[in-house]
């Protein structure tokens, strides 16, 4: 008898939990920290920077279907960031961190066979959060050059000098809109990191977010539409999602420990996420509704 | 020799300078090191310091001097949160912090006099200067541990990656100085899984299994060792392990520490980080009564340099690496250090005292981030009779300077010393911290 009361409030409880399509599905285990998420050219993998020792941060790839996961330079000595590719793969750019409190830009083109290394040179460098537009063309990042600014640059996948896109804030986090006219990024020019977009050349900023926390990480949906980014306005990082306008701007994540560099699934539904939980980073996908 | 009359410490146990001056010089050398030091142990309130090092030193107007009405060029681009006092307001990088703002006093007018990593550190960690030919000062550790002598466990032990050090050199002043590595911390390398390593064994030929990861692996290690090393070999070892071996035969001090006899929950509260981990294993040890533990965050001060392990010492990528490292990592890490301690009694008798070397330039460079910046940093103090939540101290507006009365390293060291029960006089007698004014604004 007490068998089969158990078993009733089993079934009760059970339909009481919210069906487990809904919960974020974990992707990985290790609890390392994480950063810097993007999918392969081909959408079967998720690439991200994780501190793999307590000494060296390594680009990692996970296989989206068996969740097996390769390092994509098991051989990298050095930390490894920001892994970017363009829509067909064949040009992909991250940061190496080459030395004493010095980054540089790493652009390695499949179709010419060419791997270049901008490296501004000379002391402390702080290039970082890079990005490759769609069509391999062209990576920007940031760099800061002047007192208390951090501009975004443009910079020839063969080299040269990088132009300047950018000036008057603190700009990072840069991401090219799937179609490539846009450049979502993050910036101080409101008074705070606030998410803008401006054109591929620089033009035309225009701020999205208005909140005195920070607001950062922008990513925008593979239809152009949307962007999530990680807020800080409930004093907890969580992934939000709006318009691409500024617009409809609705909280995706309410867990109480960190949420934090979303990017896209391809079916535009859901997002990966590097989330905290129980003191552990991982890679989750979250559903948006 | 001693030298008793060039001391200038303040001490809260009353004992003026005249009178210590006087009780030392009238001590033959023979008698102050006859001096039993139980006479010692019973003036002081805590029975062990937890001294939270934060190496390569954060920005205090980025965490917990925020300066919101500053020039941009000076306040950075982080908003400020209410804290759990009212009128208080910390940056929005550390909220658990600010939540917890009751359980700690706040310094905000610590100076130090090195704008260099290790000669910062090197004052950090013993109140005077490093440098050619001048004598290196043993550190607070090694006054605690020359005064507390010998015990179960090592009376200074040092928990994090290693010791404290920059691409190019060690702080001079991390341990014993001239007097010697037999007051050196001992070193307990914990790994953001909480997995013991202790550099002292790889020293002993026939160790090699110093992987402490598991109780089981713990429990048979100390069975290998106690079985393997003869009294002949044991004699052959140096100072050093002969320490680690003492301490891994004894079962007491192997418990101590084995984070596996923490619940998984109280684990992940502290996070998985070299730092989490090392500050639950501090709390630990201050159970097990030792005395002095120094937890690093990090063995290298850099913070972007390849095989170092991620210091404060953020010359670039400050607004990048604050946010989306550093400070997550610490707020969670030392709140779960502080609810933990508060929680088990542990603060009526154990001093906590968190700090950096230095601040960071409050104007921020051409870099876009902060560099070093001595005139100005932060402290945070909790336990053994400390008024929590209290804001000690302020800075001007662009927190350049202070405008109160500035903290200087001694004065750290002496407020430390004296709470561990090591006042004036014996400090006199060990003729350590002649200078140094105590903090009597925290209790």
């Amino acid at each position: 008898m007490h068998r089969y009361l158990l078993i009733l409030i089993y079934l009760f409880c059970m339909a009481a939990t919210p069906a487990s399509a809904a919960e974020p599905m974990r992707l990985t285990n290790d609890g390392h920290l994480k950063s810097d998420l993007v999918l392969s050219a081909d959408r079967s993998k998720l690439i991200y920077s994780v501190q793999e020792q307590f000494n060296l941060v390594q680009l990692r790839a996970i296989d989206l279907e068996s969740l097996e996961s390769d390092l994509v330079h098991p051989s990298a000595s050095t930390n490894e960031f920001s892994y970017s590719p363009s829509k067909s793969g064949e040009v992909i750019c991250f940061i190496r961190n080459d030395g004493n409190l010095h980054n540089a830009v790493v652009i390695e083109n499949k179709k010419t066979s060419k791997s270049i290394s901008h490296n501004p040179g000379g002391g402390f460098a702080a290039v970082r959060r890079a990005t490759t537009s769609p069509d391999g063309s062209h990576i920007i990042f940031s760099f800061p050059t002047r007192d208390a600014e951090q501009q975004l640059w443009r910079l020839n996948v063969d080299g040269g000098e990088p132009i300047e896109l950018t000036n008057g804030a603190l700009d990072t986090y840069p991401r090219f809109s799937p179609s490539g006219s846009l450049i979502a990024f993050a910036s101080t020019r409101s008074g705070n990191f606030d998410i803008h977009i401006m054109s591929k050349n620089g033009e035309g900023i225009l701020q999205l977010t208005d909140n005195p926390t920070m607001d950062t990480r922008p990513a925008w949906s593979p239809d152009n539409k949307q962007i999530a980014f990680t807020s800080n306005r409930d004093g907890n990082y969580d992934i939000y999602v709006m318009s691409a306008d500024g617009t409809n701007e609705h909280q995706v994540t309410t867990n109480t420990e960190k949420d934090d560099f979303a990017i896209w699934h391809p079916n535009g539904q859901q997002l990966f996420v590097v989330s905290e939980r129980n003191g552990k980073n991982d890679l989750f996908l979250v559903n948006i509704d | 020799m001693f030298s008793f009359g060039k001391f200038k410490s303040s001490s809260c146990s009353g004992v003026s300078r005249r009178a210590f001056v006087q009780a030392g010089a009238a001590l033959p050398l023979a008698a102050n090191l006859a001096m039993p030091e139980s006479a010692y142990a019973a003036s002081g309130r805590a029975k062990s310091i937890v001294f939270v090092w934060l190496w390569g030193a954060p920005s205090h107007l980025d965490t917990f001097d925020p300066k919101p009405e500053a020039p941009q060029n000076y306040r950075g681009p982080f908003a400020t949160i209410p804290t759990a006092l009212p009128g208080v307001r910390f940056s929005e990088l550390v909220p658990k912090l600010a939540s917890r703002a009751d359980k700690f006093a706040l310094i905000r007018s610590n100076i130090t006099h090195d704008g260099g990593h290790p000669g910062a550190g090197t004052f950090g960690f013993t109140g005077y200067r490093e440098g050619r030919g001048i004598e290196i000062q043993p550190s607070w550790g090694s006054i605690v541990a020359r005064h507390h002598g010998p015990s179960a466990l090592p009376p200074y032990m040092m928990l994090g990656n290693g010791i404290p050090r920059d691409v190019v050199k060690l702080i001079d002043g991390y341990g014993g100085g001239d007097w010697g590595q037999a007051y050196d911390p001992f070193i307990v390398k914990c790994s953001e899984l909480g997995e013991i390593d202790i550099p002292a064994l790889k020293l002993v030929d026939g160790i090699t299994q110093n992987r402490l990861a598991s109780r089981q692996s713990l429990q048979s290690q100390l069975d290998n060792i106690q079985s393997s090393v003869t009294a002949d070999e044991f004699d052959k070892w140096d100072f050093k392990s002969k320490q680690a071996f003492t301490l891994l035969t004894s079962r007491n001090a192997v418990k101590a520490l084995d984070l596996t006899e923490e619940s998984v929950e109280l684990r992940q509260d502290y996070g998985q980080s070299s730092f989490g981990q090392s500050l639950l294993l501090a709390r630990r040890l201050v159970e097990a009564r030792v005395p002095f533990i120094n937890v690093n965050w990090s063995e290298y001060v850099e913070a972007y340099t390849p095989n170092t392990d991620f210091g404060w010492d953020t010359h670039i990528r400050n607004f990048d690496l604050l946010p989306s490292r550093h400070c997550p990592i610490f707020d969670r890490a030392f709140s779960a250090f502080l609810d933990d301690m508060f929680d088990r009694g542990l603060m009526d008798d154990t001093l906590v005292v968190c700090m950096g070397e230095f601040g960071r330039t409050p104007r921020i460079n051409k870099r876009a981030s902060r560099d070093h910046w001595p005139g100005c940093y932060f402290s945070l103090w909790s336990g053994a009779g400390v008024k929590t939540g209290q804001v000690i101290g302020a800075s001007d507006p662009k927190a350049e300077k202070p405008i109160t009365r500035p903290i200087e390293p001694t004065g750290v060291g002496v407020t430390m010393m004296d709470c561990m029960g090591i006042d004036s006089v014996a400090r006199a007698e060990l003729n350590v911290l002649p200078d140094g004014e105590f903090i009597h604004e925290l209790f």
